[in-house]
């Protein structure tokens, strides 16, 4: 036998009987609704009376009811608000508001406040009683699953949202490595090119280097004007093999030999190579390197080539003398060094609480307009004069470093020059 | 004084002229020249140099095969060998340590006084042996 002989003669002991909690202070009330729910006939429904709303509030949370029969004017709690309040913990229980006044509004008002029905005190014979609490469960259970499907349609409204967001990101990653691909399909033609120019260019220039320096030995000392002349020619031809050096080393092979090495020794050594520079620009140099710094897998050879990349911009923005600063360190990452180095969304070795060796080098120099600055890494961008370098520099530089899974990250420093870090994983 | 023979192999015939003229500058060598690589075994059992300046990249046999040859010869094995090339870029580290299989390379173009300083270490080298 289902529900829906509720109120019928022929309901047999089999039906489940309903948990009714009647909240009701006065007692002739109370009284006279278990009369009426008596008339049924048979004992559908199990009574269980409070005379205030916080009693009320304590037993649902504890037990439960198929429904609540509130009386809307409490010791504690007087008309809708009582309603109100009672929805806010019963949130799956239906709510029938009874009401000692013969008036629609007030139960009309009370549904809009969350209740599922209303009855008018003394109006109600049994039967009405049960129909409506029974339709007051069945409302409550429509609107919990409207509520359902509804909470159901937002979270795959929220999926679809998350699994749009996430074809976006996708959409822009693979756009971003189309570009890649495609930058690295004509860099290495451009690689190529050079390489085999280089030899063709290079033969010319050592005959004219050659004959350069013969020739200085025999104007030296006769004639101010041509051995200046000479001088000149001959750093025209060098810058000549600079350039084209620089269109070689872009092109090299990617291959690494790495072996255990020390950071200190191979910044030393490329300071070594290119102190000249910094003495004839009258550049001072600051050392601060970290003496126990870990041991580091490295190509050092080309790592010294980073360095002396870095240390040529330097020397090409302080042309009037300035300083130079170098220094290494060991480091935990923290959260702003780990977003700077784009760690931690693709690539947790720079993610913070990383440990990681830095060499980092300080210019008082021009240092980088700032739309120029996400330009400094394309290949043939250069700041410098026309001619006086090709600007692969630091696209070299990032090549190399990136190979050993480094970083490499050029900033304006807030008060002068150019502020270049590169950063190893120990 | 007495002066080193030096024998220049090498395709670039301009190149070659301006070397010789330079060593012969010096003072201190006496040059010939090979442009011809096919013939520089030939060359150098006439010239019989003390000293080898040898291209790596020639057209009619690579530097590589001649100094191979060279070594193979008994007369000439033990005559030192300085290769140079335009194929390596010349401000790569370490280029001052740049050696193949023990004979010094200098990247082209070089200056004259490293041209002559390798020179003259790799024959003193040979006189201390």
């Amino acid at each position: 036998m289902s529900e829906g002989t509720i109120g019928m003669t022929t309901t047999s002991d089999q039906t489940p009987r309903m948990k009714i909690l009647l909240v009701e202070d006065n007692a002739d009330d109370a009284d006279l609704l278990r009369r009426t729910l008596d008339d049924v006939g048979s004992p559908l429904f199990d009574l269980t009376q409070v005379e205030r709303l916080e009693q009320a509030l304590t037993r649902i949370r504890t037990e439960k009811f198929d429904a609540i029969l509130l009386d809307l004017s409490l010791p504690d709690s007087q008309g809708l608000e009582t309603v109100a309040k009672m929805t806010v913990d019963a949130l799956s229980v239906p709510i029938v508001v009874l009401t000692g006044l013969d008036d629609e509004r007030v139960g009309l008002a009370a549904i809009r406040k969350g209740a599922q029905d209303y009855l008018v005190k003394g109006r109600a014979d049994g039967n009405l009683v049960s129909r409506v609490i029974r339709h007051a469960r069945e409302r409550k259970w429509s609107e919990q699953r409207l509520k359902d499907a509804i909470r159901e349609l937002a979270k795959s409204r929220q999926e679809l949202l998350g699994t749009l967001a996430e074809l976006n990101e996708s959409h822009a990653q693979l756009k971003v490595t189309q570009l890649e691909l495609v930058e690295a399909a004509k860099m290495e033609s451009v690689g190529r090119l050079a390489a085999g120019i280089a030899h063709e260019v290079k033969n010319p220039l050592a005959t004219l280097v050659m004959g350069l320096d013969y020739l200085q030995a025999h104007v030296s000392g006769t004639n101010g004007t041509l051995t200046q002349l000479v001088k000149n020619m001959t750093d025209a031809a060098m810058r000549a093999d600079t350039i084209i050096s620089q269109l070689q080393q872009f092109s090299m092979p990617e291959a690494l030999e790495v072996k255990v090495a020390d950071l200190n020794t191979i910044t030393s050594q490329a300071l070594s190579l290119v102190r000249h520079e910094f003495n004839k620009h009258g550049i001072q140099v600051n050392q601060e390197f970290q003496s126990d710094l870990p041991q580091l897998w490295l190509d050092a050879n080309k790592i010294e080539q980073v360095f002396i990349n870095v240390f040529m911009n330097a020397i090409e923005s302080m042309k009037n003398a300035g300083t130079f600063t170098v220094r290494t360190y060991t480091k935990q990452l923290d959260e702003s060094d780990a977003s700077r180095l784009g760690g931690g969304r693709a690539d947790a070795r720079f993610g913070a609480g990383g440990h990681v060796v830095v060499a980092e080098m300080e210019d008082t120099g021009t240092g980088i307009p700032e739309d120029k600055l996400e330009k400094i890494f394309d290949p043939f961008f250069t700041t410098a004069e026309m001619g006086r370098t090709v600007g692969l520099g630091l696209t070299v530089a990032k090549k190399i470093v990136e190979l050993h899974e480094g970083r490499i990250k050029v900033d304006n420093r807030e008060t002068q020059g150019v502020r270049v870090t590169i950063v190893f994983k120990t | 004084m007495p002066t080193n023979r030096i024998l220049i192999i090498d395709n670039e015939v301009a190149f070659t002229e301006v070397v010789k003229l330079t060593l012969e500058a010096s003072g201190r060598y006496e040059a010939h020249v090979e442009n011809d690589a096919s013939r520089a075994m030939a060359t150098a059992h006439a010239f019989k140099p003390e000293l080898i300046l040898l291209d790596m990249v020639m057209t009619g046999g690579g530097g590589g095969a001649v100094a191979a040859q060279i070594k193979s010869e008994p007369e000439l094995k033990h005559v030192p060998i300085v290769f140079m090339t335009a194929m390596v870029a010349r401000n790569e580290p370490n280029r001052g340590e740049r050696n193949i299989a023990g004979h010094p390379l200098l990247a082209k173009p070089m200056r004259a006084s490293e041209l002559l300083g390798c020179i003259e270490r790799q024959l003193a080298r040979r006189d201390t042996r």
